[in-house]
């Protein structure tokens, strides 16, 4: 049997309604390139695992994900290094951690460059399957106490830093003031853990602790590779094997560490070890189900859309069966339509979701054009999965939408069609179907629109926060000491004061400028940072560690407030003599901590704050008690959309722990000037050392909602495409029920209905159905509000655009779609519809 | 709007009555000029072939359709110029449907299906049109299926629930098109036979049929042809 005259026949038929062909190819093409899109999005940056080189996925072993701090922690080396001992489901592991370097004589202005490290076990590039393209890796004998530093580093940075030196092996470099020498370039593209541009060996004395560690310094992460068809859940369960038995063994003092909710050291695909995708899982995981709830919005619309036109064209289905076509032939002529609807939508939905892709990597570009953070692996591509999938999303929706209009086609009463030829009232079932679609569409708009709108409003709201400071005509940058010559050891007491005495004495020079106005340093400025750990006042210490009240800890240099627009509200500031660091350390003072005025209101409401002593306190560990010397005007770090946002901050002494500060600068004229200046300034006082991150320091509040932001421009994306879908979805459906009501609505008339009865009746229909979709749609949404606010702190107004405004513009919506057709249906005289022939 | 007198004993009287069809560039001339005048108590049948115009004259003599000209008094209203909802009014008080495909609302009952009508009409309180109801329903002996839907009942049972639901609310008139034209013999003439006991008790009726038999059994007999009345007698 030939099927040309079908295909001829159905191509006929879509041009001969070129509006609702392409309204239906469109509302493919929508529907499935933004499924396409986001599938690959998600695919590429979250759920296919990393294997680099290999072919069996890469996981990442780490400590506790501290919701507190929005991250995961670093694991003891003692445990990590029993791990990999007893584990038999391992291919290979390594331990590592990233840092920053300095890298001499290569930046702008002759300044040192800032570089992303990594310091690993030498078998990193092993476990990963990549070696370097030029050179070699590291060997056991590069770990050996005595070896000779090496280094190996990034293609992109031999090629922009060193012009592709052919001859760079062997070369030393100045790196952290020291010297070490290049013995590998890795291949392009390759940044390891995330954007590593140098790596470099740990020396094996710090690898081999002989017994568990509280230290910081003692900890490390730790990637590995399962063996050929292991499952993630197998070595799961061997790892809580191994780690129950080793626990069992531990000192009384770490045994919380068996006791831990989610697992002391937990293993998970690598990708999810990035801080970014970790503390935004919950939004990504909603926004992959919006986005499939939209895919299932273009398939009742399309599916709709065709049973509108099997609606329209009942009677000559009805006169081709009588004329004997065979059931087969009929259901292939309707699928051939939808095929070709959904052929041409796939096409563009490709190219739509080609355009996506494109857009997004130059956003990521944006994202990450500062801090030069971008995971080496967040490079967007369509792929073979994706092309697949869509083929699979298009077989099934050209069997939705052509068998579904087909059946309804073939379950028509064709004598009844053919003896009075009217469209007919609608069968209870179909009456039923109809409403069902309606009540779908409401829903899933409902909750696409509610998300996307708290989403949206809470990041607006994020970004306009007050976050207690001046960010006008202020720069900021990461002023990277590099640690060979300002080396960091705990206590050391030279190595603070040549700390502070580079940080101070930038500060004097900078100030002495006639357009800087005042310097001051911040471990992370308000409106950054964030993330909180658990505060114990003296004398009201809680029963157990977790239930003293929680701040964020901060430091400043001293004279610091006026830059950034803070007052001093009680008590006073800091002074040359707490800075008296032999005196501290001696414990003949204690150190200030300035607490701002959210902690000093809620916590010492009779205004007695100043003089308590306050302490920082972990399940194992307390900080030294600080005395509060003075109260300063509410600050909030972190973004207040984060669940790490911190509303109390106690401020300590840039003096006493001078680490990696970030400085911030107030100036006037122009910002390039102030940057030049701060470049210059630092050269003359050390080239080794290296400005980072140099931007406005509104840019600097902006940074970390940037990402949060692209999602939720997709968000946006979906929210108007299901907004587009819904209500034409919407209309359509209500059009068509109505215009299958037609012969009903005349008979109302007849009978002597007015005009306002039938709308009124139409409306109250849509109004149930309405309350129905709606109910459904805010359920759901509140559940997938739940899951995002594991991520995401959702702001009040944002629950009340989101669960009451848009239920409101939807009511709107409906019942509009529903008073429109009716209206029309009035406007002719009730006869027309009841001789319907 | 109140009755002049001068028309004082017709129910329904048209002059120069005119309907045209503008489909694109064309225009078909329905009903050309007509004038006819009906009585209380009068059993009119309307006939002639099809599509010379009948069912057009009963939509434009049940308000369901304005005229293109002429004048229309209904009940001594001045039907020709008047809103859509003085119309809709004027159908619910004075005039019964009945049509060829009964058109019952499939989703209500048999009694609810009679009500309907009374409660457009906003005067009448719950328990006076359930009385009503179940009064239109004895009437065509229906009473025992009030709680059915239409799609339980057989054509001719539904043509007489479409009968009790014309006459539920004491029209002037009732219009019925072709009422047996749906349904075999033995239910036609069913609807035929009460519909001539209405008629006998006082009811006015104008029916549109092609069915001599049927035309046969009414006291008057108007034929239309291309849009004209060419007989009336």
């Amino acid at each position: 049997m030939s099927y040309a005259i079908e295909i001829k026949y159905a191509a006929r038929l879509l041009l001969s309604k070129p509006l609702f062909s392409v309204t239906a190819m469109l509302i493919v093409a929508v529907g499935l390139g933004l499924t396409i899109y986001t599938f690959l999005l998600l695919n590429q940056l979250i759920f296919k695992p990393m294997t680099l080189n290999g072919d069996t996925p890469l996981v990442a072993i780490e400590g506790e994900f501290q919701t507190s701090q929005g991250r995961g922690q670093r694991a003891d080396i003692y445990h990590l290094n029993q791990i990999s001992a007893d584990s038999r489901l391992l291919q290979g592991m390594s331990l590592y951690r990233p840092g920053v370097q300095t890298i001499a004589g290569v930046g702008e202005l002759g300044n040192a460059k800032m570089l992303s490290a990594a310091h690993s076990q030498w078998n990193l590039f092993e476990v990963l399957g990549v070696q370097p393209v030029l050179g070699r890796g590291f060997g056991p004998q590069d770990q050996d106490q005595g070896a000779p530093p090496v280094s190996v580093i990034s293609h992109a940075l031999w090629q922009k830093h060193f012009a592709a030196d052919p001859q760079i092996i062997g070369k030393a470099v100045r790196i952290d003031g020291q010297s070490r020498t290049i013995i590998g370039v890795m291949p392009a593209g390759f940044a390891f853990p995330v954007t590593a541009q140098i790596w470099q060996p740990i020396p094996l004395t710090g690898l081999s602790p002989s017994e568990p560690s509280t230290a910081y310094a003692d900890s490390l992460y730790a990637v590995a590779r399962l063996k050929p068809e292991v499952s993630l859940a197998q070595f799961q369960q061997e790892l809580k094997h191994i780690l129950q038995r080793h626990f069992q063994a531990l000192p009384a003092e770490l045994a919380w560490r068996a006791a831990s909710p989610g697992g002391h050291i937990r293993a998970f695909p690598f990708k999810l070890s990035h801080d970014s995708v970790a503390q935004h899982y919950a939004v990504f995981m909603a926004m992959l189900m919006v986005v499939l709830l939209i895919l299932l919005l273009t398939g009742i619309n399309v599916g709709n859309l065709l049973l509108v036109r099997v609606n329209e064209r009942i009677k000559e289905v009805a006169i081709r069966i009588s004329l004997g076509v065979p059931r087969k032939r009929l259901i292939v002529q309707m699928l051939l339509e939808s095929t070709l609807i959904c052929a041409l939508g796939g096409l563009v939905a490709l190219a739509l979701a080609g355009g996506g892709v494109h857009l997004t990597n130059l956003v990521f570009e944006e994202i990450f054009a500062v801090t030069q953070q971008r995971p080496f692996w967040w490079y967007v591509q369509l792929d073979l999965e994706a092309i697949l999938l869509l083929l699979a999303m298009l077989v099934v929706m050209v069997i939705v939408t052509g068998l579904i209009p087909a059946l309804r086609a073939l379950s028509s009463d064709v004598n009844a069609l053919l003896r009075d030829g009217t469209r007919g009232a609608l069968s209870k079932r179909a009456q039923w179907t109809n409403k069902a679609l309606v009540v779908a569409e409401i829903s899933l708009s409902c909750v696409v629109l509610s998300v996307a709108t708290m989403l949206l409003s809470t990041s607006y709201a994020s970004q306009q926060a007050d976050y207690g400071v001046t960010t006008d005509k202020r720069i900021t940058a990461d002023i990277v000491l590099p640690s060979g010559t300002y080396p960091w050891q705990a206590g050391d007491l030279e190595s603070k004061l040549k700390r502070n005495h580079f940080y101070y004495r930038l500060k004097d020079e900078l100030e002495a400028l006639p357009h800087i106005h005042s310097v001051a340093y911040f471990t992370s400025p308000p409106g950054t940072g964030g993330g909180v750990s658990h505060f114990e006042i003296r004398g009201r210490a809680a029963q157990v560690y977790n239930e003293n009240p929680q701040w964020n800890f901060e430091t400043v240099s001293r004279d610091a407030w006026h830059t950034v627009g803070i007052t001093l509200i009680d008590g006073r500031s800091f002074t040359l003599d707490d800075a008296a660091i032999e005196r501290v350390e001696a414990g003949e003072q204690t150190p200030p901590v300035v607490i701002n005025a959210a902690i000093a209101r809620d916590l010492f409401p009779d205004g007695d704050a100043i003089g308590q002593q306050v302490r920082t306190v972990t399940e194992d560990w307390h900080s030294e008690w600080r005395t509060i010397i003075g109260v300063v005007s509410d600050t909030v770090h972190g973004p207040t959309m984060q669940a790490t946002s911190a509303r109390h901050t106690g401020y300590g002494l840039m003096d006493l722990r001078p680490w990696l500060m970030t400085i911030i600068i107030h100036y006037s004229g122009p910002q390039g000037q102030a940057e030049a200046a701060l470049r210059q300034a630092i050269n003359r006082i050390d080239a080794d050392v290296t400005p980072h991150n140099v931007q406005s320091y509104d840019n600097l509040v902006k940074q970390p909602m940037k990402l949060v932001d692209a999602v939720n421009r997709i968000f946006l994306l979906a929210g108007l495409v299901a907004l587009v879908l819904a209500g034409s979805g919407i209309y359509a459906v209500s059009a068509n029920t109505i215009m299958l009501q037609s012969q009903e609505i005349a008979t109302r008339r007849a009978l002597g209905a007015r005009n306002g009865q039938i709308v009124a009746l139409f409306l109250k229909q849509a109004a149930g159905q309405l309350l129905l979709g709606v109910s459904a749609g805010l359920l759901i949404s509140l559940w997938l509000v739940g899951q995002i606010t594991q991520s995401i702190v959702l702001l009040g107004n944002s629950y009340l655009m989101g669960l009451l405004g848009i239920p409101a513009f939807i009511a709107m919506l409906v019942l509009l779609a529903t008073y429109l057709p009716t209206r029309k249906l009035l406007q002719d005289e009730p006869a027309a519809a009841l001789h319907q022939v | 709007m109140q009755p002049t007198n001068n028309h004082k004993n017709a129910i329904i009287e048209l002059q120069g009555l005119s309907k045209v069809f503008a489909t694109d560039k064309v225009q078909t001339h329905a009903l050309n000029h007509i004038g006819l005048r009906i009585y209380p108590g009068e059993f009119v049948a309307i006939t002639g072939p099809s599509g010379c115009g009948k069912s057009t004259l009963l939509s434009l003599l049940g308000l369901l359709d304005a005229p293109s000209s002429g004048q229309y008094r209904l009940a001594g209203h001045d039907a020709s110029s008047i809103d859509t909802d003085e119309r809709a009014r004027i159908r619910n008080k004075e005039i019964g449907f009945v049509f060829q495909s009964f058109n019952l609302i499939s989703n209500l009952t048999v009694a609810e299906n009679i009500e309907l009508p009374l409660t457009y009409r906003g005067n009448l309180s719950k328990a006076e049109r359930h009385s009503m109801t179940l009064s239109a329903l004895a009437q065509v002996d229906m009473a025992h299926r009030q709680q059915h839907y239409p799609a339980q009942l057989s054509g001719g049972q539904q043509q007489r629930v479409a009968v009790a639901r014309a006459i539920a609310g004491n029209p002037a008139i009732i219009l019925a098109d072709e009422p047996t034209g749906n349904l075999d013999s033995k239910n036609a003439e069913a609807v035929m036979a009460l519909l001539e006991q209405l008629n006998r008790g006082g009811t006015t009726i104008c029916m549109v049929t092609h069915d001599s038999a049927s035309a046969a059994r009414t006291k008057r007999i108007v034929e239309v042809f291309d849009g004209q009345i060419v007989a009336d007698r």
